[in-house]
C-alpha cells in the first residue's frame, strides 16, 4: 500500500493509466498512443459514469490535461516510458505494481477499462475520433475534424460495425439511416 | 438448456434459413425463448401472418427486467433486442444467449455472460441428429442466395460445422 501512496496511485488519474497500459488490446498489444489513451479513458468514464478524471473539449475533442500531467509524473517516477514518440508503455517497475493497482480499482472497473481498450486501442485515428464524436456529441464543440468525419459517416459507421465496435442500432443512427437500411446497405 | 434469442438469430434461423421444423424438433429438449422486445422487433419486419404464427410456435416470450448496468454499453438505447437478451441471462446465469452481432458477443465475453450464436444452435441440432450435414449445406446455399447481411464469421463457422 505504501508504494501506491508514494507514487500517488490512489488518484484515478494515475492508477487508471497504469492499469490501461497493463491490459492487452485485440492485437495483444499493451502499448498505447497518446490520443488512444485519452479516448480510452474518456470512454471508460462514459461506461462507468463516475467522472473521476476531468476532460475538456479541444480541437481533438475530449482531452484531459489532468491525465497528461499525471502520465508525465508517472514517466518521471519511472513507471511509464515512451519507447517511441507519442506511444506509452509500462516499465518493469510499472508492471510490478499492476496487481496492487488492480486491487484498488476493483473488478467492475477493470472490466470496463479492458472493454474500452479492446474497443478502441487498435482503431485508426479517423475511426477513433468518429466513434468519440458520435458517442459524445458535445465534444465536437471546438473540433477541427468533426465536420470532415461527418461527411464520411456511412463508411466509418460501416467499418466500426463490421469490426464489432458498435451494434447495428448505433451504426444505423450514426450513418443517418434506419437500422434496417443500414443492414441492407451492407449486403449490397 | 434454455436459450434466449436475439432478433437477428430468430430472423436467420426461422425466416431466412427456413428451419421451422428443425427448431420445433429442437424444442423437445430445449426451451427457446425471446424477450418481448425481440418479438416486437421481429413482428415489425416485412412478415406474413404465418411468420408470426411460426414465431409463437417455436419461441415462448419471457418477461425481462432491464439491467441498467448494460445501458452505457448500448449508448443508453434499449431498443436493441440484445440488451434485453443479455439482461435476462445476467439474471439467469444458467441460461444461454443466442446472439450473432459481433459487438454484443464481445460484450457477453467481457461481462462473462454465457452465449452462443446461430451456428452454435445448428451444431447442437447436428449433434442431436436433428439436422444432417447435407441439410447444413442447403442452409449455406440459402445464405449465399440471400441478400440478407450475414457476417464472414458466421459463414466460416458454418463451414467448420459442415466439415465436422
Amino acid at each position: 500500500m505504501s508504494l501506491l501512496v508514494d507514487y500517488g496511485l490512489d488518484s484515478p488519474a494515475r492508477s487508471l493509466p497504469i492499469l490501461a497500459l497493463s491490459l492487452k488490446d485485440r492485437n495483444d498489444q499493451t502499448t498505447m498512443g497518446i490520443m488512444h489513451i485519452q479516448k480510452v479513458m474518456r470512454y471508460f468514464e462514459y461506461l462507468s459514469g463516475k467522472g473521476q478524471i476531468e476532460f475538456s473539449h479541444y480541437k481533438f475533442g475530449a482531452v484531459s490535461y489532468e491525465l497528461m500531467e499525471n502520465i508525465e509524473t508517472l514517466e518521471d517516477c519511472g513507471l511509464v516510458e515512451e519507447p517511441e514518440k507519442d506511444h506509452l508503455r509500462l516499465t518493469a517497475l510499472g508492471s510490478d505494481i499492476v496487481s496492487d493497482v488492480r486491487s484498488i480499482v476493483g473488478d467492475e472497473d477493470v472490466r470496463r477499462l479492458a472493454f474500452a481498450k479492446t474497443q478502441l486501442n487498435d482503431l485508426p485515428l479517423d475511426e477513433l475520433m468518429f466513434f468519440m464524436y458520435k458517442l459524445l456529441p458535445e465534444t465536437r464543440e471546438h473540433s477541427t475534424q468533426a465536420e470532415t468525419l461527418e461527411k464520411r459517416k456511412v463508411p466509418l459507421s460501416g467499418s466500426l460495425f463490421m469490426k464489432g465496435r458498435i451494434n447495428s442500432v448505433t451504426a444505423g443512427k450514426w450513418s443517418g439511416m434506419t437500422e434496417k437500411q443500414f443492414l441492407a446497405s451492407l449486403s449490397k | 438448456m434454455k436459450y434466449v434469442f436475439d432478433t437477428s438469430a430468430v430472423i436467420y434461423l426461422l425466416e431466412k434459413w427456413g428451419l421451422l421444423e428443425k427448431l420445433l424438433l429442437f424444442t423437445s429438449e430445449n426451451d427457446l425463448c425471446i424477450p418481448p422486445r425481440v418479438r416486437e422487433e421481429f413482428v415489425s419486419g416485412d412478415l406474413g401472418a404465418s411468420d408470426v404464427k411460426n414465431l409463437d410456435r417455436v419461441f415462448s416470450v419471457v418477461q425481462v427486467k432491464l439491467d441498467a448496468d448494460l445501458l452505457p454499453y448500448f449508448n443508453y438505447d434499449a431498443s436493441d433486442g440484445a440488451v434485453w437478451v443479455m439482461s435476462y441471462t445476467r439474471q439467469n446465469p444458467g441460461d444461454c444467449c443466442v446472439i450473432d452481432e459481433e459487438f454484443a458477443r464481445d460484450l457477453c465475453q467481457f461481462l462473462r455472460v454465457r452465449f452462443t450464436g446461430c451456428i452454435g444452435i445448428l451444431k447442437e441440432m447436428h449433434e442431436s441428429s436433428i439436422i444432417s450435414s447435407r441439410e447444413l449445406l442447403q442452409v449455406k446455399e440459402r445464405i449465399r442466395k440471400s441478400s440478407f447481411y450475414c457476417t464472414g464469421r458466421l459463414l466460416k463457422e458454418l463451414d467448420n460445422c459442415i466439415k465436422a
